[in-house]
């Protein structure tokens, strides 16, 4: 038993523990662990967590000038991941992933690499065909191999610029969490239908789409990202949603009763332009109202006050617990904020997350004391605002209970300010 | 004999290393594979089980663990996660190694898996040297051996001291 100081605690695993550790971590921090000592040494070869990814062996820096070289790293990058699974010392694996741009052109190994995948019954598959240096629409010229439908026993599977036939994703009956980007795809029901154990469903980057159409009892988790063509909206149908996110345009949301969900996050900043469609937003939120976790954007801070409803929501967030403001704190956003900040009454934490996109030079604090939560919000303002130019401190007049001057304590606790670190170099703090 | 341990009002004895005993439920015994397979294979006919490699302070810490899961019902799946993040914070290395070691012997897969990862993010994002500290792994590389394994696996090392 592990008791004494000074022992090598390692000591009193057996290989077989040290690899159930080894195998938690990502394949390239268990490969760090061959330096440890002679007993890691091959170790790691082991793991079952197997993450081949391109990015590690081939620099993108110099994109177009250097196309043999990459050719050539690509080379010593396949050679490595063919090596690596000839020499794999284990029957079977846990997770497999490969990232790999272009894989037709090096269409045998990568088959033979998914081929190893399978034959060691992997329990999650990750294929990650997309080019690191866009993500925009590409369409993947890689078709799923046809063996890989016939591993039935896959819990999760992630393609990215990877195509596949939906038809026979109905094979795949232990299938719990799906995530596909890069991909035309053209009906989410049938993908949805055909698994029925499906818990996590994320979409990214996926074209051709027209609508999002899903019912299952099943469903957890449900993400869709980037997703531009959603003319006909998004009409889900899963009362035991857990965790709902979007990001993209602001498309028709038909939101059936959903009894226990956690957490809710939009993001409309692929808006351009601000209309008048406060009713729509104010008709979402009025659907994810009992969520406790609720992350809004700054297109609708800005959009919910052209709401009929407005100035709050009614029935109000009961169970918004943590509110997020992923906002600019523009004088466009303040009637958005009042807005979230009167809808939850039972709010406990609220984050700002400042968008970089939209930036503000000059801050000005009136009626300053120096108490925890304005020291705390300033801290926060010149340790996050790069660009900050000028904080400006106006003391509060109020005279102690006893009605003496406070002024000098007010003024030694601003000074004690201008201490803090802060982002920007041509920060000038004035104190009045 | 099982049956007497069954109209024990569903209860067993487990004895420490250090000769402790715990009278343990027995839905909440049954968390371990090892302890449901001698239960069904009848072969625990004595009253008490000894666990010869398992310390008073572990198994206590284990038979802690196996309650909150065996009480749980499923449907309280965050309340039982927040539960095991809080079981291992502030542990020290050595309990948690000897939590491993229990949790592989009795056949505990959920506090196995959960130790393990408390291990792992021990390790991760560190540089070697300082794993080698906290653990106390004896360095028995020489420089040139060490540098070879380094260029042996560089694409692991890329931008790391």
């Amino acid at each position: 038993m592990a008791k004494r100081t000074n022992v090598d605690m390692f000591s009193y695993l057996k290989d077989t523990l040290i690899l159930i550790v080894i195998s938690l971590l990502p394949f390239k921090e268990a490969a760090k662990t061959s330096v440890l000592s002679k007993r890691w040494r091959n170790l790691w070869r082991g793991t079952k967590k197997i993450e081949f990814d391109q990015s590690l062996f081939v620099k993108q820096e110099s994109e177009e000038s250097n196309q043999e070289s990459r050719k050539t790293q690509k080379r010593v990058f396949l050679d490595f991941c063919k090596h690596w699974v000839e020499t794999y010392p284990q029957l079977s694996a846990n997770e497999f992933r490969l990232a790999l741009s272009n894989p037709q052109e090096n269409d045998t190994d990568t088959q033979l690499l998914i081929r190893f995948a399978v034959d060691r019954g992997v329990k999650a598959l990750d294929l990650d065909f997309s080019r690191p240096t866009c993500d925009e629409n590409q369409v993947g010229l890689f078709e799923l191999p046809p063996f890989v439908y016939e591993h039935i026993g896959l819990e999760s599977l992630a393609l990215f610029s990877c195509n596949f036939r939906v038809s026979l994703f109905k094979k795949f009956l232990a299938l719990k969490s799906l995530s596909l980007g890069g991909v035309k795809l053209t009906c989410v029901k049938d993908l949805v239908s055909n698994c029925p154990l499906l818990e996590s469903l994320s979409l990214k980057n996926c074209s051709d789409l027209g609508c999002i159409d899903i019912s299952s009892t099943r469903l957890r988790n449900l993400v869709i990202e980037k997703c531009l063509d959603l003319q006909n909206g998004v009409v889900i149908n899963v009362p035991n949603l857990r965790v709902l996110k979007y990001s993209g345009l602001l498309v028709h949301f038909g939101i059936e009763y959903m009894k226990g969900l956690v957490e809710a996050d939009f993001d409309f900043g692929f808006e351009t332009e601000f209309g008048e469609y406060g009713d729509l937003l104010y008709g979402l939120l009025g659907d994810v109202w009992s969520a406790r976790v609720l992350t809004v954007c700054s297109y609708m801070l800005q959009v919910i006050p052209s709401a009929e409803e407005y100035p709050s929501l009614k029935p109000p967030f009961e169970g918004v617990q943590h509110l997020t403001l992923k906002a600019a704190l523009d004088m466009h956003e303040f009637h958005g904020i009042s807005f979230f900040l009167n809808s939850c009454p039972r709010l406990e934490t609220l984050t700002i997350d400042l968008v970089p996109a939209r930036i503000f030079q000059v801050v000005e604090i009136n009626g300053f004391k120096g108490q925890l939560n304005e020291v705390a919000v300033i801290n926060y303002l010149l340790s996050h605002g790069l660009v900050l130019d000028t904080l400006s401190i106006v003391l509060s007049k109020e005279k102690d209970p006893a009605g003496a001057d406070m002024e000098s304590s007010y003024r030694k606790n601003a000074q004690d300010l201008l201490t803090f670190n802060r982002a920007s170099e041509s920060l000038r703090i004035l104190i009045n | 004999m099982a049956s007497s341990i069954e109209n024990n009002n569903e209860k067993l004895t487990l004895k420490s290393s250090d000769g402790e005993e715990f009278l343990v439920e027995k839905h909440v015994a049954l968390q371990s594979t090892l302890l449901q397979n001698m239960l069904d294979s009848d072969c625990s006919s004595a009253d008490v089980i000894p666990l010869p490699k398992i310390d008073a302070r572990t198994l206590a810490l284990v038979l802690g663990y196996c309650k909150k899961h065996a009480d749980a019902s499923s449907s309280k799946q965050g309340e039982l996660n927040s539960f095991d993040s809080e079981f291992l914070k502030d542990m020290d290395m050595g309990a948690l190694f000897n939590l491993v070691l229990a949790a592989n012997f009795m056949e505990i897969k959920g506090l196995l898996d959960i130790a393990a990862q408390k291990i792992a993010d021990t390790i991760k994002d560190k540089p070697h040297q300082e794993v080698r500290e906290i653990f106390h792994v004896e360095n028995d590389y020489t420089p040139e051996e060490e540098a070879a394994v380094r260029e042996e696996n560089r694409w692991a090392f890329e931008g790391f001291p």
